[in-house]
């Protein structure tokens, strides 16, 4: 979690020197690069019909769960149980409907509402009993699969999702799957439920600085739950949209989850940490390592070069991150005389001193 | 297996095997006399003194077996011994009062079956999906033609190394002295394997084989030849599918030494105008199917065919073509699977009609674990690998059964009708 050191009121004029950013400009600028180099180089048309109807579902997916995971992370928490959440809500879709398109509705709230339940237990234990969230997750998620399996059974009668789940999730509009489509509508209020409302913008504060939220009157704890509620709930939506993309939504749904949305999220600038949560960034940084993992398949790479190049690219992109930072706001804060625009960076001469003169 | 390719579609619509009352009273009325078995650790008795294995009908026996390969050329006295008594003690009718019990025992972890001397333990490392379930209800089964029987076990690790070692030496301390497996750690498992039959258990694995394991680690493993399924893909491709140009391999899991040997085997008897473009690994999920099958509908490139070694993942490796708005290429494939008959015969006489070739679902293989190690306790001759055919079938119109889930493994498997239908309605 940042915590946001207090500065003195910028000069006149300095306010309006302040540049316009593209949120994950970095990420951003890595996604243009590798689209290039797969058009250009590797000879990977993206933009065919096979391309995109195959590849933007996975996308909307991956973008859904890394941004469920986003809020946890910008809590300073990370959620490890997303995988048996999945593949709970899969399970959940296929015995509760039993391929009944008249329940259909009524499954896919009941496995929303489960959702909540997880996120609000993961968030009880993490934010008010103040246990670590890795810790607490690993054994809610161990949890979640235990009671999964019991729920379903030893096997199943119907092994299908209700057929309008799976004829909605496989729609396309213009090649384009309606699982991005909806993915990028959640991120994009998202985006403006946490600028614009103060409901978000709460949350957004609460999570960022919780002692100066609560410091402020917020009740921070309670925003956090909220963090964690949406960010399982989000997960939610998305497994249910696999579910239906995949038909036949198996123990292994919430497999591939466990680690990329995590990549995802950082690839988008966030610190683990904790920190604001930036839904584009984030779903540029899940369209990245998606993207990334179709070029080598296409190009017909192995799976464990597709991966040691995923590690090298993180690697190096959070380095980049992580350099560029330090440049960026160690030089802004001279030229401004202290001010870090509301960062804090540890080893910063004037951040100190600005400190020192709010402590004293 | 090259005299094993004339293929047959699905027996669905034969007659049902014939069932021998005889060898059912002979059963029972063993199993009345069984109490003064030895069959505890390595007991002296046969298996065969237990039921006159010969009052069979040798024609009941058969149609097991056509059942079981779907396909009537595999030949009963081309089998081993031990495969062959298999399907002997599969062709025996239980009784109703069997059944039951049966069933109990593959709901519960622990039933009681008889007065037998002999616990037979099911050590599954991930017993959690409808493959794995069926495999466990099939070694049920068996174990119940076994009057020696007298508990059956199972555990459950889910899919944890530690927790399946513990659970195998478990089952010896708990005097389990016939165990089965399918065993997902390969050698990994091996320790704790010796260490159960150090206790005087035997144990067999069924499937996915631990190459050169040592006996007195594992007493037997049933498993076809993997490279030999591999040279018969390829024979697949260039005889009946008469394939040219690229083909594209589905892995699983990276670097799995099944797919490695099966793999190489093939390339190496593929005939010439056909190669591999590509091997894309899927991780044996749905989602891993579908994203391989993405890559290979968005490489401009035109596959003739995919192999692949899991048929579960079928029904998502057409579904991206169908996304893609491209006709499926011909599919070979280890295993069967409801679902993916049901695609394969969507397509019929549309213009997306593809072929598929399968071979059976593999789930009664666990029969024969449980035979092999009935066997090495009573000092039959049980071979250490015990190899068996794996034909592949083309499929062909009646194959998809539509009374059951999309991940029923198809038509080869043993288990009664009534019964099978039982478990489902479990779920």
């Amino acid at each position: 979690m940042t915590i946001t050191a207090e500065t003195p009121a910028p000069a006149a004029g300095a306010v309006s020197r302040r540049p316009f950013r593209l949120p994950g400009q970095g990420i951003l600028l890595a996604n243009v690069v590798l689209v290039l180099v797969g058009l250009l180089l590797l000879d990977v048309d993206l933009f065919s019909r096979a391309s995109l109807s195959t590849l933007t579902p996975t996308v909307g997916v991956m973008i859904l769960m890394a941004l469920g995971q986003a809020f946890i992370i910008g809590t300073g928490g990370i959620d490890l149980s997303i995988p048996f959440t999945t593949t709970l809500v899969g399970i959940i879709v296929l015995k509760s409907a039993a391929g009944d398109n008249g329940a259909l509705l009524q499954t896919v709230a009941l496995a929303l509402v489960v959702c909540l339940g997880i996120g609000l237990v993961n968030g009880l234990l993490v934010e008010v009993t103040r246990l670590d969230a890795l810790v607490v997750t690993l054994a809610t998620g161990q949890l979640i699969a235990g009671i999964t399996r019991v729920y379903r059974g030893p096997v199943l009668a119907v092994s299908n999702v209700p057929s309008d789940l799976s004829g909605f999730a496989r729609t396309r509009l213009a090649q384009i799957s309606v699982i991005l489509i909806i993915a990028l509508v959640v991120a994009g209020i998202i985006a403006l439920w946490l600028r614009y409302h103060t409901t978000g913008r709460r949350v957004a504060a609460s999570s960022v600085a919780r002692v100066a939220a609560e410091n402020s009157g917020l009740a921070a704890t309670r925003q956090r739950l909220a963090a964690w509620m949406t960010g399982t709930f989000i997960v939610g939506v998305g497994a249910v949209l696999l579910a239906g993309l995949l038909a036949t939504p198996d123990l292994t749904l919430g497999t591939p989850y466990l680690l990329t949305p995590i990549v995802a999220v950082v690839l988008g600038g966030a610190a683990l940490s904790g920190g604001r949560v930036r839904p584009g960034a984030t779903a540029l940084g899940a369209l990245f390592l998606v993207v990334l993992d179709f070029i080598f398949r296409v190009r017909g790479y192995s799976s464990g070069v597709a991966q040691a190049f995923q590690g090298v690219v993180l690697g190096v992109g959070l380095t980049l991150v992580a350099t560029s930072r330090k440049f960026r706001w160690s030089s802004i804060s001279a030229m401004r005389g202290g001010t870090t625009r509301g960062r804090s960076v540890p080893d910063q001469p004037m951040n100190r001193e600005n400190q020192e003169k709010n402590d004293g | 297996m090259g005299n094993l390719m004339r293929r047959r579609g699905n027996l669905r619509g034969r007659g049902r095997p014939v069932l021998i009352g005889l060898t059912a009273l002979a059963l029972t009325l063993t199993a009345c006399g069984s109490g003064d078995d030895d069959g505890g650790g390595g007991g002296s008795e046969g298996s065969d003194s237990s039921v006159d294995l010969d009052s069979i009908d040798q024609a009941t026996v058969d149609e097991t077996v056509g059942r079981a390969f779907l396909t009537e050329d595999v030949a009963f006295d081309d089998l081993d011994p031990t495969v062959q008594e298999t399907f002997q003690r599969a062709s025996i009718e239980l009784t109703d009062e069997q059944l039951d019990k049966a069933f109990e025992c593959w709901s519960e972890t622990s039933c009681e079956i008889g007065d037998g001397d002999v616990t037979v333990g099911i050590a599954e490392a991930f017993g959690q999906n409808q493959w794995r379930r069926i495999s466990k209800m099939e070694a049920i089964l068996q174990a119940l033609t076994y009057p020696e029987v007298g508990k059956i076990i199972s555990t459950d690790a889910q899919g944890d190394l530690a927790t399946f070692q513990s659970n195998v030496r478990s089952l010896a301390a708990q005097g389990a002295t016939a165990i089965v497996s399918y065993n997902d750690f390969g050698a990994a498992a091996l320790p704790a394997f010796k260490a159960a039959q150090a206790q005087g258990a035997k144990i067999s694995t069924y499937v996915g084989p631990v190459p050169d394991a040592p006996e007195d680690s594992l007493a037997s493993q049933v498993h076809g030849d993997v490279c030999a399924v591999g040279e018969e893909m390829a024979k697949v491709a260039t005889d009946d599918l008469k394939l040219t140009g690229e083909v594209a391999i589905l892995n699983g899991t990276p670097g799995n030494p099944q797919g490695a040997t099966w793999n190489k085997c093939f390339e190496d008897s593929l005939g010439s105008g056909i190669t591999v473009g590509t091997k894309l690994d899927t991780d044996w999920t749905l989602a891993g199917a579908f994203e391989a099958a993405s890559a290979l509908v968005s490489s401009g490139k035109t596959y003739s065919g995919i192999f692949y070694d899991y048929a579960d993942p079928i029904p998502q490796v057409i579904e991206a073509y169908d996304q893609a708005g491209q006709k499926p290429p011909a599919i070979v494939t280890w295993t069967a699977n409801n679902g993916m008959a049901k695609v394969w015969e969507e397509a019929q006489g549309t213009d997306r009609a593809f072929p598929v070739y399968f071979t059976n679902g593999l789930n009664w293989q666990s029969r024969v674990s449980v035979t092999s190690v009935m066997g090495l306790l009573a000092d039959d001759d049980v071979e250490a690998d015990i190899i068996v055919p794996q034909p592949f079938v083309q499929a062909e119109p009646g194959l998809y059964e539509s009374d059951r889930p999309d991940d029923y493994p198809g038509p080869s498997v043993l288990i009664p009708d009534d019964l099978l239908t039982k478990m489902l309605s479990a779920g």
